[in-house]
């Protein structure tokens, strides 16, 4: 088993709804590869077409530099490795659902914007929080103090994000993006300075309140409580299925034409 | 007691930072970590004195996500570690075994995950795995015939004989039950055994109180450990009396009976009326050995019998047998607690880390009629 020359790219679109970052490893025959950002996995399965894996990267820091290491076999057992570094610029802070991608709603563009056609995150949010202790006390008799026990850290801070939604399609879209309870990922750019932090949370009881008479001015401000959770575990589908690759193309030909890999064929236009 | 350092039992009375670690291993398996939640999740550990199941613990854990937890909790035969330790630094923990043992009815809760177990040592595999056809031992020495039955019912398992138990003839009969045949062979010895908490079987004598070799001091006080305490005294089931009797076809004695004799004795048959206490010994090979064994039998039947249950700051390592100390002054209603006790049983919350710990003031263990 030997190691084998590898490239990786990490090319970055903010464009992208919501923004990621495309990582591309280029090495011969593969057979697995992880990607890795900062330490941390990449939530997602690579898709592998023989020289080529590719994986989009929701989950990237918004503003700074990212480091992504990518490690691999080859189908002969050989190994291969590589690093790069990336930034998503991106100017506005996003909720990301990590399974259902397009339910994912960018909910604010900073300090600076005074944008009332769409959501924006409110003043009330974070105003407090909660760090939960995980301990025990005890007072044996004949002792002035507590004897006190502590399993572990305290608990990450719970908190809420408060967003203002100024359309009723803004408010569902935001149910909808919390309705199946999976973990969301909240992304900020760096620039925007928020003390909120970003990072994984599962959202607790939603509570939704109207702002003004709703004849007049329908916005509603939408508290989501936040506890913070470690990241879930991903399979994104192939957002073509093929029904839908023979729907939408008459010939193999075409297919070959209109896609430069097979990521693009199963995930839609890079 | 478990092997443990002095820090650890100097830090049991102070603050100190706890660290789990609870394991499922299938047959021939990996262990896997489960996930426990002291905030979310209970868990406890109990252990109980005597033969048979000694160990039991009842926590819920989390399923871990994107793999089937459950799916390896069920896994006939996996087996759980339960261990807890306290954390001197992140890297420093001193570790203390708690529980090793088998679930006989796993649940999850299909919506939150939420995994409930009750675990029992591995006296409930001893139970299951009968003999195949009716067991005739050889002659030997009884701690060797227990460790036999014991290995082939658990190949790999550690048995750990310290004590003997005398010579067993050869030839008695046990139709299927394997865990009679080693509770019979270990009475009749006057042996103790049972799992202890890292799931090692143990033959030993009969542990005895030793104010010489005191594995932790209960007390109240400035830097006291006991948080609550009661006494009590089980009048339910008093003898004065003990019958012994032969089983087998070859033991050639007949059933011999001793009596207490002392009329000023508060269980003398003229105050409780006449109780016999019958042991069946299969193994006993003469007449003289059935009355030393009435009489030791009886001996322990007149004990004081008085029962002390202690809430208090929990020591994990505490194991069946061990020797307390107890310091606490007279009261206005109580004469106060003091002298040297034995551990017959506790039950360890793992997350409060406090302990109920039940204790005896003689030596002699509780006895069932066989």
């Amino acid at each position: 088993m030997s190691v084998v020359p590898a490239s990786v790219f990490a090319i970055p679109n903010p464009a992208s709804e919501p923004p990621r970052v495309m990582l591309i490893a280029n090495a011969a025959d593969i057979a697995t590869v992880v990607f890795t950002r900062d330490g941390e996995l990449v939530l997602g399965e690579p898709v592998i077409s023989d020289t080529i894996a590719n994986l989009y990267d929701y989950a990237a820091p918004y503003g700074r530099p990212a480091t992504y290491s990518v490690t691999g076999t080859t189908s002969g057992g050989d190994t291969f490795a590589g690093t790069v570094s990336a930034t998503l610029d991106v100017g506005k802070a996003w909720l990301i659902h990590p399974r259902s991608l397009s339910l994912s709603l960018p909910i604010d563009g900073g300090p600076d914007t005074w944008d009332r056609s769409n959501i924006w995150v409110d003043s009330a949010s974070g105003e407090s929080r909660s760090s939960s202790a995980s301990r025990h006390l005890s007072r044996p008799v004949g002792r002035r103090r507590s004897v006190a026990i502590s399993h572990g850290p305290r608990a990450a801070d719970d908190w809420a994000l408060v967003l203002t939604a100024p359309s009723i399609e803004l408010k569902n879209n935001i149910r909808a993006l919390v309705d199946d309870q999976t973990p969301i990922k909240l992304t900020s750019p760096a620039s925007f300075g928020w003390d909120l932090p970003d990072g994984w949370y599962s959202v607790g009881d939603v509570e939704i309140r109207r702002v003004e008479d709703p004849t007049i001015l329908p916005w509603s401000r939408i508290t989501l409580p936040l506890t913070p959770v470690d990241a879930p575990l991903v399979k994104v589908g192939s957002l073509r299925t093929w029904q839908t690759i023979l729907d939408e193309y008459a010939t193999w030909g075409d297919v070959l034409a209109d896609n430069i890999s097979w990521f693009e064929t199963l995930m839609g236009d890079l | 007691m478990r092997a443990v350092s002095d820090r650890f039992l100097a830090a049991l009375g102070g603050p100190k930072a706890i660290a789990t670690e609870i394991t499922c291993t299938p047959p021939g398996g990996d262990p896997v970590p489960l996930l426990w939640d002291p905030e979310q999740d209970s868990g406890s550990i109990s252990m109980g004195a005597g033969s048979r199941v000694r160990y039991t613990a009842s926590l819920s854990v989390a399923s871990v996500v994107g793999g089937d937890t459950f799916d390896v909790i069920s896994t006939p035969g996996a087996v759980f570690r339960i261990r807890q330790g306290i954390a001197f630094s992140p890297d420093d923990i001193e570790w203390v075994d708690l529980f090793a043992g088998e679930t006989a009815k796993p649940e999850v809760g299909v919506f939150d995950g939420g995994i409930r177990l009750s675990l029992v040592d591995q006296w409930q595999r001893l139970d299951a795995c009968r003999f195949m056809e009716p067991y005739a031992p050889i002659s030997g020495v009884r701690g060797g015939r227990i460790a036999s039955a014991v290995g082939d019912a658990i190949p790999g398992t550690t048995i750990v004989v310290h004590d003997g138990g005398g010579i067993m003839p050869g030839g008695g009969l046990w139709d299927k039950d394997r865990t009679k045949f080693i509770t019979d062979v270990a009475t009749d010895g006057d042996l103790d055994v049972g799992f202890d908490a890292a799931g090692a079987f143990i033959v030993q004598t009969a542990p005895t109180i030793d104010p010489l070799s005191v594995a932790w001091s209960l007390t109240t006080g400035r830097s006291g450990v006991i948080i609550d305490a009661s006494r009590g005294r089980d009048l339910s089931r008093l003898y004065n009396a003990v019958v012994v009797m032969p089983t087998e076809e070859g033991q050639t004695w007949t059933a011999q009976t001793v009596e207490l004799a002392d009329t000023s004795h508060p269980l003398h048959r003229s105050k409780i009326g006449r109780r016999p206490f019958y042991h069946s010994s299969p193994t006993i090979m003469t007449a003289g050995a059935a009355i030393s064994t009435a009489r030791g039998t009886l001996r322990r039947l007149l004990g004081v019998r008085e029962t002390r249950t202690y809430e208090a700051l929990s020591n994990p390592a505490l194991e069946y047998g061990d020797t307390v100390t107890i310091d606490h002054p007279a009261t206005d209603t109580d004469p106060g607690l003091t002298g040297a006790e034995m551990v017959v049983g506790w039950r360890h919350d793992m997350r409060t880390w406090e302990m109920q710990i039940d204790t005896r003031t003689d030596d002699q263990p509780a006895m069932e009629e066989s």
